[in-house]
């Protein structure tokens, strides 16, 4: 429906609408022949709508035969639709192809609707082929339309495009006069000189303040109107000046509404939650106190997450310094997985930095049998046989020199060689491990240090009463000893006595070495030692099983021969400034301890 | 009622912009849509077609961030005014978390804003939702025209707002006031957050 109100003589043009003006002047004096259609486009309250009914009426100025039509995007979507639910597609076909002036406003809200564009896009052909005229305008150039059929885009891009920008000052100044004029209103030059100073971007805003004004001076009849128009514009301004803010005022309003409305622990620990997932890390097991009815405890939850995360931090430094590929892997990013990040380092580390393993000459086969360590021989097959099940641990004790520190050496052989040569044993002097703890301290590497002995599949200590007097390395101890209790996993200690008469050593090690099977290598008898030639006095710690074994094969013929240890891979063993090596003569390069 | 999922930690809100035709719900979606910055808002769209009938109501997306911990959207729906599209605005009305009326201050449509408003209590009604639970604003767009075309708020007041619920003058098309009605609406939904009532995923 046109509006007889919208002329050519009541819109105020500047430059920002010069163009605008000039082809919808043309369009309303050449209907059909200069632009098709006519696209006018720009923001609302420009005067889209005044140039559309602008040249409906100029048309029927012209020539009132013309048959115009004034419609919205709105309308013409809602009229075709009830047309097609009526069936009267037909009369509508024909009431619209009648229009020689089709003047469509907001043809943004086609947007999606196919039918009517599809129509559209008929009614636009049947102008240009019988002189008709199509003007169309919307809020945006026909490329910034979404959700168009491309034919219909490419029709309304082939006549004229005109866009029609926010009015300049003169042009504001010329609009608040032409109003002045319609609306018969008591204000001085001034005074709509003060209201033309602010950007407003749409002449709706500039009637408004206006209209303001006229109110103003309505309520305040004596106020100078320049006075009046100056508060209005400083509003306008300030207004403009908020309007970006608008957005993040409301942002601001909604934030404070939603701290103050969600319980503050939940919303303390969804931030936490948000935080550990904004550096990639897994937070399920935050999330699921969220979702509980009741808070749990903030401080404790966030702490334990925390410490968490660093310890996988740790973990995932030191998988990337033993293998690069593991840098990033997803496991080292959720806490709920540590023992898997743990167990991963720890095969690395097995891998590629393993703790020390057994003398590899000191096997079962070397290891000399005798009257005296039938029973610890016998318990070290058992435990080969059936690691960490039958006897564990396994606490072989005897004097000095009596062969346990072989013999353990010996269980390690044979479990390394088990699942294929797959098992890693780890087998270490107990002075030696105080020595890397105390390292490991020093260097800030102590859970590397023990992850390194906690990835083996078995342990073996040698002279575990060295470790009596310091409480660390016996906390450390302790702490290493129940991992493999827990895990099944077999341990192997030597020492000097029975666990209960190890000097300075916890009960609570005490019970668990006895826990196992404790076995004594017994001491050599006289008549064994004086065979041996040895000087060896009864009851001294003097028994060598190593040389039982010489004696016993030099009496008893070659089927019983026992080779000791080739000279030409002394182990550190025999370095041990408790053992004395002597290379015997005629005896084949062999070499064999002594006691001192 | 606001959606809290705390598993993933998102609150969902969806208010609905109902009024009579022509009223300028669409036009405060299309000033809120230019104002959020295009990293803060989905695209709006109008939803058509089901079947062989038109559902034609407006969406408007808007991601207000992270908030406390909790991804924060809005959902922002009109009803189509026209009487015939009772049914639709029924449909767009399920799940509404708060509603914001626009009335039509023209006075020639004061009927049409008065049997809105009765029928988007009926349409309470009818989902079984009490009319005083459900958060409520009121918008008295178009206050920009001549007054002597329009009703003054005052006289908006005493025909519709019997519940006395928050309401606003406007200018849709201007921005005057949307976003002070979106506001309201919103501390409104967001306080019955804190309710014990408040839907829990």
């Amino acid at each position: 429906m046109l509006d007889g109100r919208y002329r050519f003589e009541s819109f105020v043009t500047g430059p920002s609408n010069r163009l605008a003006v000039s082809a919808a002047t043309a369009v309303a004096e050449s209907p059909g022949k200069v632009y098709q259609p006519l696209f006018l486009y720009g923001e609302s309250g420009l005067g889209k709508t005044h140039l559309l009914g602008a040249i409906g009426f100029q048309v029927l100025q012209l020539d009132r035969r013309f048959t115009v039509q004034y419609r919205s995007g709105n309308d013409f979507v809602e009229q075709l639709r009830l047309a097609l639910t009526r069936g009267d597609l037909h009369a509508w076909r024909r009431e619209w192809e009648g229009i020689r002036v089709l003047l469509l406003d907001d043809i943004q809200f086609l947007e999606g609707h196919a039918e009517a564009q599809a129509e559209l896009l008929r009614l636009i052909d049947q102008a240009q082929a019988n002189a008709g005229q199509v003007v169309l305008a919307s809020d945006r150039p026909p490329a910034e339309l979404d959700g168009f059929d491309q034919r219909l885009l490419s029709r309304m891009s082939g006549g004229l495009i005109v866009d029609i920008a926010a009015p300049e000052f003169e042009t504001r100044l010329g609009i608040l006069w032409l109003w002045r004029t319609v609306r018969v209103l008591d204000v001085d030059d001034a005074a709509l000189d003060e209201l033309a100073r602010p950007d407003v971007e749409s002449v709706r805003e500039l009637l408004g303040m206006l209209n303001k004004l006229a109110v103003q001076r309505s309520l305040q009849p004596g106020t100078p109107a320049a006075g009046a128009a100056r508060v209005v514009a400083a509003q306008a301004r300030e207004e403009l000046a908020n309007a970006p803010d608008e957005f993040e005022n409301f942002l601001n309003e909604v934030t404070a509404v939603v701290t103050s409305s969600v319980e503050q622990w939940r919303a303390r620990l969804a931030s936490t939650v948000a935080r550990w997932a904004g550096e990639g890390y897994v937070t399920e097991s935050l999330e699921r106190f969220l979702e509980g009815a009741e808070p749990p405890d903030i401080d404790a939850v966030e702490s334990q997450f925390a410490a968490a995360v660093n310890q996988l931090r740790d973990l995932e430094q030191e998988a990337a310094r033993l293998d690069p590929r593991l840098a990033g892997v997803s496991v080292f990013r959720d806490p709920a997985r540590l023992d898997e990040a743990r167990s991963i380092v720890m095969r690395a580390l097995a891998a590629y930095d393993p703790p020390p393993g057994p003398a590899e000459h000191l096997t079962i086969d070397r290891f000399a049998s005798g009257a005296r360590n039938q029973l610890a021989i016998r318990a070290a097959g058992e435990v080969i046989a059936l690691p960490g099940s039958r006897y564990n641990p396994l606490f072989i004790h005897g004097p000095q020199s009596s062969g346990k520190t072989h013999l353990a050496h010996a269980v390690a052989n044979s479990l390394r060689e088990r699942d294929g040569g797959a098992w890693t044993v780890a087998v270490v002097d107990a002075g030696a491990l105080g020595d890397e703890l105390i390292e490991a301290l020093r260097t800030g590497s102590l859970e590397r240090w023990r992850m390194r002995y906690r990835a083996v599949d078995a342990l073996v200590i040698d002279n575990i009463h060295r470790i009596g007097g310091s409480d660390r390395l016996q906390d450390e101890f302790f702490q290493l000893f129940n991992t493999f209790a827990e895990a099944g996993r077999q341990v192997v200690l030597t020492a000097d006595a029975p666990p209960s008469r190890l000097a300075a050593m916890a009960s609570r090690l005490q019970t668990r070495f006895e826990s196992g099977l404790v076995v004594e290598i017994g001491r050599v008898s006289e008549e064994e030692a004086v065979a041996r030639h040895t000087p060896v006095s009864l009851g001294d710690e003097a028994a060598s099983p190593t040389i039982d074994a010489w004696f016993e094969d030099a009496v008893d013929g070659e089927s019983r021969r026992r080779p000791f240890i080739d000279s030409s891979g002394i182990d550190s063993f025999f370095l041990d400034p408790e053992k004395v090596i002597t290379e015997w003569p005629g005896l084949d390069g062999r070499v064999v301890e002594d006691p001192r | 009622m606001p959606v809290v999922n705390y598993a993933s930690r998102e609150i969902t809100c969806k208010i609905v912009y109902y009024g009579p035709g022509r009223s300028g719900k669409t036009s405060n979606l299309q000033y809120i849509h230019h104002r959020v910055p295009v990293d803060r808002r989905g695209d709006m769209m109008s939803l058509a077609t089901h079947g062989d009938r038109t559902l034609f109501f407006d969406f408007l997306p808007l991601d207000l961030g992270t908030i406390s911990g909790f991804t924060t959207r809005f959902q922002l729906y009109t009803v189509p005014g026209q009487v015939y599209y009772r049914s639709t605005r029924r449909l767009v009305l399920q799940g509404a978390d708060g509603v914001v009326f626009v009335a039509d201050s023209q006075r020639r449509q004061l009927d049409e804003n008065i049997e809105s408003y009765r029928d988007l209590h009926e349409a309470l009604a009818e989902q079984g939702i009490p009319a005083r639970e459900m958060p409520l604003v009121l918008q008295y767009n178009k206050q920009d025209l001549p007054p002597e075309l329009v009703c003054l708020p005052d006289e908006l007041e005493r025909q519709l707002n019997f519940r006395s619920v928050p309401s606003f003058s406007a200018d849709a098309l201007g921005g005057t006031g949307v976003f002070e009605t979106l506001r309201r609406a919103s501390e409104l939904v967001l306080r019955r957050l804190s309710s014990p009532a408040v839907a829990v995923r």
